[in-house]
């Protein structure tokens, strides 16, 4: 695989302080976001980021930079949040007409007119999807990942990765139209 | 072409390709469908979780910090103390002081016989503080200073150049 120049990588490889002060501060966000949602958990995805950010540095010394820094530690992220929920005792899952708890609550910034509600329910709908087709949906629509990056984290060729996002996302749809339809 | 290739061409962005667009125009399921996926992922962009600021980004960037930090250190502690045995022993069995054959002999007889072999006694005796037979072994290891030398603080570049190469396995 061709290697990816990645403006990350040469000043974290330095040990450029700042640099890895940055590069926290870009991601940590979002990929708490996404764990959260992987984990239904804010606690839990907020852990899994550190360890995520700290295996991340660990292994830059052994990098093959065949990908992107953000894909790489996305793809650590998510077998970590695989192994956690491997690990886990089981939740019950969470569906589209329950009122879910709400360990990631609060309105987004941009969307101060938008429905609190609406929002809740969609983020409960996509908890509620299996793991591959929650961890695109995630991926592509908060995280903004192009397919092919999606694929590099998930391990998955990129076709795959666009036919889990068509049929999660029809799946949702169904869900939200008719909650008590399976 | 069937529906669901598609619609989920469609919906995986950029240029929709000629056949997909012919198939969307002669299919008013799939374009029903298609703009109700697409009305779907707006709401969904707009449903970003968020999540109140508690400072956990700025603990990690210090544990980050901290964590290379520790290591440069530990590695210079270990470092110094391989060097400082090492030249102890180097001077030990080089001089062969012990044997009472060296310079700085040990205070009690020089010659060992076979009941009179060195014992713990003889060496703690050779390594008494201020003893000609120390004096001798201290200049014969050149200048060791007794603390550790201070080393600037370890950068993260220390870390990350001892880091331990066995890599993640996810």
């Amino acid at each position: 695989m061709p290697e990816v120049t990645d403006p990350w990588l040469e000043t974290l490889r330095a040990g450029d302080e700042q640099a890895v002060a940055g590069f926290v501060r870009h991601y940590a966000g979002p990929l708490k976001r996404y764990l959260s949602l992987m984990l239904r958990s804010e606690a839990d995805g907020e852990e899994v980021a550190q360890e995520a950010f700290l295996r991340l540095v660990d292994s830059l010394g052994t990098f093959r930079g065949d990908c992107s820094l953000k894909t790489f530690l996305y793809r650590i992220a998510h077998n970590l949040a695989l192994n956690h929920l491997a690990s886990a005792p089981r939740t019950r899952e969470v569906y589209a007409d329950e009122m879910p708890d709400r360990p990631w609550e609060g309105p987004s910034p941009q969307a101060s007119a938008y429905d609190a509600e609406r929002g809740a329910l969609l983020r409960a709908a996509v908890a509620s999807l299996p793991p591959q087709q929650r961890a695109v949906v995630a991926l592509r629509t908060w995280q903004d990942l192009s397919f092919k990056e999606i694929a590099g984290v998930l391990s998955l060729a990129e076709g795959t990765a666009k036919a889990h996002y068509f049929f999660a996302l029809r799946s949702l749809r169904k869900k939200l139209e008719d909650p008590h339809e399976a | 072409m069937r529906h669901e290739q598609a619609l989920e061409a469609a919906l995986a962005g950029g240029p929709v390709p000629a056949e997909v667009a012919l198939h969307l125009r002669e299919c008013p399921r799939c374009r029903h469908e298609l703009a109700a996926l697409q009305a779907l992922e707006g709401e969904l962009r707009l449903a970003v979780p968020q999540s109140p600021p508690n400072g956990w980004e700025e603990k990690l960037i210090r544990r980050l910090a901290g964590r290379s930090g520790d290591r440069g250190r530990t590695a210079l502690r270990v470092a110094a103390a391989l060097l400082l045995a090492g030249a102890l022993a180097a001077g030990l069995f080089a001089t062969g002081s012990w044997r009472g054959e060296g310079p700085g002999r040990a205070p009690q007889s020089a010659a060992p016989t076979a009941e009179a072999a060195p014992t713990d006694r003889d060496l703690a005796a050779y390594l008494q503080p201020g003893s000609d037979s120390t004096s001798a072994l201290l200049e014969l290891a050149g200048p060791v200073s007794e603390e550790i030398p201070q080393a600037p603080p370890p950068s993260l570049s220390d870390y990350i150049g001892a880091a331990d190469s066995g890599g993640w396995n996810g």
